[in-house]
Protein backbone atom coordinates (compact mmCIF):
# COMPACT_ATOMS: atom_id res chain seq x y z
CA UNK A 1 0.00 0.00 0.00
CA UNK A 2 1.42 3.47 -0.43
CA UNK A 3 1.07 5.65 2.47
CA UNK A 4 1.16 9.72 1.82
CA UNK A 5 2.27 12.17 4.45
CA UNK A 6 1.41 15.79 3.62
CA UNK A 7 2.20 19.16 5.84
CA UNK A 8 1.24 22.33 5.13
CA UNK A 9 -0.45 25.68 6.13
CA UNK A 10 2.11 25.87 8.20
CA UNK A 11 3.18 28.70 10.74
CA UNK A 12 6.16 29.03 13.12
CA UNK A 13 6.82 31.90 14.99
CA UNK A 14 9.73 32.26 17.41
CA UNK A 15 9.34 36.14 19.82
CA UNK A 16 7.21 37.42 17.06
CA UNK A 17 10.12 36.61 14.51
CA UNK A 18 8.54 34.21 11.36
CA UNK A 19 10.81 30.97 10.65
CA UNK A 20 8.51 29.35 8.59
CA UNK A 21 4.80 30.77 7.19
CA UNK A 22 4.41 28.74 3.87
CA UNK A 23 4.86 25.20 3.90
CA UNK A 24 3.96 22.14 1.77
CA UNK A 25 5.86 19.17 1.73
CA UNK A 26 4.73 15.67 0.72
CA UNK A 27 6.41 12.30 1.45
CA UNK A 28 4.91 9.23 -0.05
CA UNK A 29 6.25 5.11 0.35
CA UNK A 30 8.64 4.38 -2.43
CA UNK A 31 10.17 8.13 -2.39
CA UNK A 32 12.96 9.67 -0.85
CA UNK A 33 12.01 13.38 -0.43
CA UNK A 34 15.13 15.67 0.24
CA UNK A 35 14.92 18.57 2.17
CA UNK A 36 17.87 20.99 1.58
CA UNK A 37 18.55 24.92 3.12
CA UNK A 38 20.41 27.37 4.38
CA UNK A 39 21.63 27.20 8.27
CA UNK A 40 18.83 28.74 10.43
CA UNK A 41 16.21 28.35 7.48
CA UNK A 42 13.51 26.31 9.63
CA UNK A 43 14.75 22.44 8.27
CA UNK A 44 15.26 20.97 11.75
CA UNK A 45 12.27 22.98 13.19
CA UNK A 46 10.19 21.59 10.32
CA UNK A 47 11.03 18.08 10.85
CA UNK A 48 9.83 18.30 14.34
CA UNK A 49 6.42 20.25 13.27
CA UNK A 50 5.91 17.05 10.96
CA UNK A 51 7.12 14.45 13.79
CA UNK A 52 5.16 16.16 16.07
CA UNK A 53 7.54 17.40 18.81
CA UNK A 54 7.27 20.53 17.97
CA UNK A 55 3.87 22.85 18.14
CA UNK A 56 3.83 25.61 15.59
CA UNK A 57 1.29 28.12 15.60
CA UNK A 58 -0.50 26.47 12.81
CA UNK A 59 -0.11 23.08 10.41
CA UNK A 60 -1.79 20.21 8.88
CA UNK A 61 -0.74 17.11 8.74
CA UNK A 62 -2.50 14.52 6.91
CA UNK A 63 -1.90 10.60 6.71
CA UNK A 64 -3.84 9.21 3.30
CA UNK A 65 -6.17 12.33 3.33
CA UNK A 66 -6.76 11.95 7.22
CA UNK A 67 -5.77 14.80 9.94
CA UNK A 68 -2.98 13.64 12.74
CA UNK A 69 -2.01 15.68 15.21
CA UNK A 70 0.74 13.81 17.06
CA UNK A 71 2.20 11.15 14.62
CA UNK A 72 5.00 10.85 17.22
CA UNK A 73 2.79 8.57 19.59
CA UNK A 74 2.33 5.89 16.72
CA UNK A 75 5.69 4.39 16.53
CA UNK A 76 4.48 2.19 13.38
CA UNK A 77 3.63 5.39 11.86
CA UNK A 78 7.04 7.35 12.44
CA UNK A 79 10.47 7.64 13.35
CA UNK A 80 12.80 10.60 13.84
CA UNK A 81 16.29 10.63 13.98
CA UNK A 82 17.61 14.18 15.85
CA UNK A 83 21.06 15.40 15.24
CA UNK A 84 22.08 14.67 18.24
CA UNK A 85 22.97 10.82 19.60
CA UNK A 86 19.46 9.80 20.74
CA UNK A 87 20.60 6.18 22.24
CA UNK A 88 21.29 6.27 25.95
CA UNK A 89 24.88 5.56 26.14
CA UNK A 90 25.00 2.97 28.67
CA UNK A 91 22.98 0.58 26.23
CA UNK A 92 24.66 -2.17 24.73
CA UNK A 93 24.17 -3.39 20.87
CA UNK A 94 22.45 -6.60 21.87
CA UNK A 95 20.35 -4.79 23.63
CA UNK A 96 19.38 -1.90 21.08
CA UNK A 97 19.13 -4.16 18.27
CA UNK A 98 16.16 -6.28 20.49
CA UNK A 99 14.36 -2.98 21.07
CA UNK A 100 13.91 -2.66 17.34
CA UNK A 101 13.32 -6.28 16.64
CA UNK A 102 16.22 -6.37 13.85
CA UNK A 103 18.79 -9.12 13.54
CA UNK A 104 22.24 -8.28 14.25
CA UNK A 105 23.95 -10.70 11.80
CA UNK A 106 22.21 -9.07 8.86
CA UNK A 107 24.06 -5.96 10.17
CA UNK A 108 27.23 -6.94 10.67
CA UNK A 109 27.29 -8.83 7.36
CA UNK A 110 26.90 -5.41 6.32
CA UNK A 111 29.60 -3.45 7.96
CA UNK A 112 31.93 -6.05 9.02
CA UNK A 113 33.85 -3.51 11.26
CA UNK A 114 30.93 -4.39 14.16
CA UNK A 115 31.77 -7.89 14.33
CA UNK A 116 33.46 -7.72 17.21
CA UNK A 117 30.74 -4.79 19.03
CA UNK A 118 27.73 -6.88 19.59
CA UNK A 119 28.72 -6.68 23.43
CA UNK A 120 29.70 -3.10 22.99
CA UNK A 121 27.68 -0.30 24.81
CA UNK A 122 27.13 2.31 22.09
CA UNK A 123 29.39 5.00 24.53
CA UNK A 124 32.13 2.62 23.08
CA UNK A 125 31.77 3.52 19.41
CA UNK A 126 33.19 5.78 17.49
CA UNK A 127 30.90 9.10 17.04
CA UNK A 128 30.89 7.56 13.22
CA UNK A 129 29.82 4.35 14.19
CA UNK A 130 27.71 5.74 16.88
CA UNK A 131 25.66 7.54 14.05
CA UNK A 132 25.92 4.40 11.80
CA UNK A 133 23.79 2.77 14.45
CA UNK A 134 21.40 5.41 15.27
CA UNK A 135 20.84 5.81 11.59
CA UNK A 136 20.71 2.00 10.56
CA UNK A 137 18.02 1.17 13.37
CA UNK A 138 15.45 4.05 11.96
CA UNK A 139 15.81 3.26 9.13
CA UNK A 140 14.92 -0.45 9.17
CA UNK A 141 12.15 0.18 11.64
CA UNK A 142 8.84 -0.76 11.08
CA UNK A 143 7.31 2.92 10.72
CA UNK A 144 5.94 3.83 7.39
CA UNK A 145 7.90 7.34 7.31
CA UNK A 146 11.08 7.81 8.51
CA UNK A 147 12.47 11.14 9.12
CA UNK A 148 16.44 11.77 8.71
CA UNK A 149 17.54 14.82 10.36
CA UNK A 150 21.70 14.90 8.97
CA UNK A 151 22.18 11.18 8.77
CA UNK A 152 25.72 11.15 7.44
CA UNK A 153 27.17 13.62 9.45
CA UNK A 154 30.31 12.12 11.11
CA UNK A 155 30.44 9.17 8.49
CA UNK A 156 33.20 8.33 6.21
CA UNK A 157 32.41 7.91 2.19
CA UNK A 158 31.80 4.35 2.25
CA UNK A 159 29.65 4.14 5.12
CA UNK A 160 27.49 6.82 3.51
CA UNK A 161 27.27 5.13 0.22
CA UNK A 162 26.12 2.10 2.52
CA UNK A 163 23.73 3.78 3.92
CA UNK A 164 21.97 5.22 1.01
CA UNK A 165 22.17 2.30 -0.32
CA UNK A 166 20.33 0.74 2.66
CA UNK A 167 18.20 3.80 2.20
CA UNK A 168 17.30 2.60 -1.41
CA UNK A 169 16.52 -0.51 -0.42
CA UNK A 170 13.82 0.35 2.23
CA UNK A 171 12.43 2.69 0.16
CA UNK A 172 9.96 -0.09 -1.11
CA UNK A 173 8.23 -0.49 2.02
CA UNK A 174 8.41 3.22 3.48
CA UNK A 175 8.79 6.79 2.59
CA UNK A 176 11.93 9.12 3.65
CA UNK A 177 12.44 12.27 4.38
CA UNK A 178 16.07 13.29 4.42
CA UNK A 179 17.55 16.55 5.47
CA UNK A 180 21.97 16.77 5.54
CA UNK A 181 24.39 19.79 4.70
CA UNK A 182 26.13 17.31 2.50
CA UNK A 183 23.06 18.07 -0.13
CA UNK A 184 25.01 15.99 -2.87
CA UNK A 185 24.48 13.40 -1.21
CA UNK A 186 21.07 13.92 -0.96
CA UNK A 187 20.55 15.09 -4.83
CA UNK A 188 21.95 11.96 -5.64
CA UNK A 189 19.18 9.66 -4.52
CA UNK A 190 16.10 11.85 -3.72
CA UNK A 191 13.20 11.12 -5.84
CA UNK A 192 11.72 14.69 -4.74
CA UNK A 193 13.66 17.86 -3.27
CA UNK A 194 12.37 20.70 -1.27
CA UNK A 195 14.22 23.74 -0.83
CA UNK A 196 13.68 25.89 2.28
CA UNK A 197 14.66 29.61 1.70
CA UNK A 198 12.41 32.79 2.71
CA UNK A 199 10.51 30.25 5.26
CA UNK A 200 8.98 28.48 1.87
CA UNK A 201 9.10 25.24 0.87
CA UNK A 202 10.09 25.25 -2.81
CA UNK A 203 9.97 22.47 -5.12
CA UNK A 204 13.20 22.21 -6.85
CA UNK A 205 14.10 20.33 -10.21
CA UNK A 206 17.98 21.28 -10.99
CA UNK A 207 21.06 22.58 -9.62
CA UNK A 208 19.78 26.17 -11.53
CA UNK A 209 16.81 26.33 -9.08
CA UNK A 210 19.07 25.81 -6.09
CA UNK A 211 21.38 28.34 -7.18
CA UNK A 212 18.95 30.33 -7.90
CA UNK A 213 17.08 30.33 -4.36
CA UNK A 214 20.35 31.05 -2.84
CA UNK A 215 21.78 27.73 -1.60
CA UNK A 216 24.34 27.32 -3.50
CA UNK A 217 26.60 29.16 -6.06
CA UNK A 218 25.50 30.02 -9.28
CA UNK A 219 28.03 28.92 -11.99
CA UNK B 1 6.23 -9.86 24.85
CA UNK B 2 5.50 -6.71 24.26
CA UNK B 3 4.52 -5.63 27.87
CA UNK B 4 8.54 -7.23 28.90
CA UNK B 5 9.95 -5.24 26.07
CA UNK B 6 7.74 -1.83 27.88
CA UNK B 7 8.86 -2.86 31.26
CA UNK B 8 12.34 -3.39 30.37
CA UNK B 9 12.13 0.27 28.52
CA UNK B 10 10.80 1.63 31.27
CA UNK B 11 13.75 0.11 33.68
CA UNK B 12 15.97 1.49 31.38
CA UNK B 13 14.82 5.28 31.78
CA UNK B 14 14.17 4.15 35.71
CA UNK B 15 17.77 3.43 36.03
CA UNK B 16 18.81 7.07 34.60
CA UNK B 17 17.93 8.65 37.95
CA UNK B 18 17.13 5.96 40.32
CA UNK B 19 20.71 6.21 42.46
CA UNK B 20 19.72 9.71 43.53
CA UNK B 21 16.50 9.34 44.03
CA UNK B 22 16.81 6.10 46.07
CA UNK B 23 19.46 7.82 47.97
CA UNK B 24 16.66 10.93 48.93
CA UNK B 25 14.18 8.01 49.71
CA UNK B 26 16.99 6.81 51.94
CA UNK B 27 17.75 9.49 53.40
CA UNK B 28 13.57 10.29 54.23
CA UNK B 29 13.80 7.18 55.74
CA UNK B 30 16.10 7.84 58.51
CA UNK B 31 14.97 11.09 59.16
CA UNK B 32 11.45 9.37 59.68
CA UNK B 33 12.58 6.99 62.10
CA UNK B 34 14.83 9.62 63.67
CA UNK B 35 12.43 12.04 64.57
CA UNK B 36 9.02 10.30 63.78
CA UNK B 37 5.73 10.88 62.23
CA UNK B 38 5.41 14.95 63.14
CA UNK B 39 7.94 15.10 60.48
CA UNK B 40 6.35 13.60 57.46
CA UNK B 41 5.05 16.66 55.76
CA UNK B 42 8.40 17.88 55.74
CA UNK B 43 9.96 14.93 54.33
CA UNK B 44 7.25 14.16 51.66
CA UNK B 45 7.76 18.06 50.35
CA UNK B 46 11.47 17.38 50.44
CA UNK B 47 11.14 14.15 48.44
CA UNK B 48 8.98 16.10 45.90
CA UNK B 49 11.09 19.22 45.90
CA UNK B 50 14.58 16.87 45.18
CA UNK B 51 12.70 14.29 42.72
CA UNK B 52 11.43 17.17 40.83
CA UNK B 53 14.93 18.51 40.63
CA UNK B 54 16.18 15.39 39.49
CA UNK B 55 13.11 15.36 36.73
CA UNK B 56 14.10 19.00 36.01
CA UNK B 57 17.63 17.84 35.15
CA UNK B 58 17.31 14.60 33.24
CA UNK B 59 14.46 17.00 30.83
CA UNK B 60 16.92 19.01 30.53
CA UNK B 61 20.30 17.78 29.98
CA UNK B 62 19.46 14.46 28.59
CA UNK B 63 16.16 15.61 26.46
CA UNK B 64 17.48 13.58 22.83
CA UNK B 65 17.26 9.97 25.21
CA UNK B 66 13.53 10.35 25.19
CA UNK B 67 13.58 10.21 21.50
CA UNK B 68 14.77 6.37 21.67
CA UNK B 69 12.01 5.15 23.83
CA UNK B 70 9.36 8.13 21.63
CA UNK B 71 10.98 5.62 18.55
CA UNK B 72 9.95 2.78 20.24
CA UNK B 73 6.18 4.01 21.23
CA UNK B 74 6.69 5.08 24.48
CA UNK B 75 5.66 8.78 25.56
CA UNK B 76 7.64 11.10 27.78
CA UNK B 77 4.37 11.76 30.02
CA UNK B 78 4.20 7.89 30.22
CA UNK B 79 7.45 7.17 31.06
CA UNK B 80 7.72 9.89 33.49
CA UNK B 81 3.94 9.01 35.20
CA UNK B 82 5.21 5.11 35.32
CA UNK B 83 8.64 6.21 36.79
CA UNK B 84 7.45 8.33 39.21
CA UNK B 85 4.90 5.71 40.59
CA UNK B 86 6.86 3.16 41.20
CA UNK B 87 9.34 5.74 42.99
CA UNK B 88 6.43 7.09 45.36
CA UNK B 89 5.24 3.24 46.16
CA UNK B 90 9.03 3.03 46.80
CA UNK B 91 9.13 6.12 48.99
CA UNK B 92 6.08 4.77 50.84
CA UNK B 93 7.71 1.21 51.40
CA UNK B 94 10.44 2.42 52.92
CA UNK B 95 8.29 4.76 55.20
CA UNK B 96 6.31 2.67 56.83
CA UNK B 97 9.48 -0.38 57.06
CA UNK B 98 11.14 2.07 59.26
CA UNK B 99 8.17 2.00 61.61
CA UNK B 100 8.63 -1.62 62.04
CA UNK B 101 12.28 -1.47 62.93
Amino acid sequence: MINKLEIDSVQLQFNSKTILSDVYLKCETGKITGLIGRNGTGKTSLIRIIYGTLIPNHKSIRLNEQNIQTPYKREELISYLPQSNYIPKQLRLKRIFSDFELEYSFFESYFTDFKTKYNSTINQLSGGQRRLVESYVLIKSNSKFVLLDEPFSHLTPLLIESIKELIIEEKVNKGFLITDHLYNHIVGINDDLYLLANQKTHLVKNMQEIASLGYIKEE
Amino acid sequence: MQLLKRLRLLSTFYQSFFAATFLMSLVCAYLFYYYGVHVLKILILFKVFTTLIVAGYINNYKHPNFLYFLNLGLSKSFLWISTMLVEFILFTILLLLTTHI
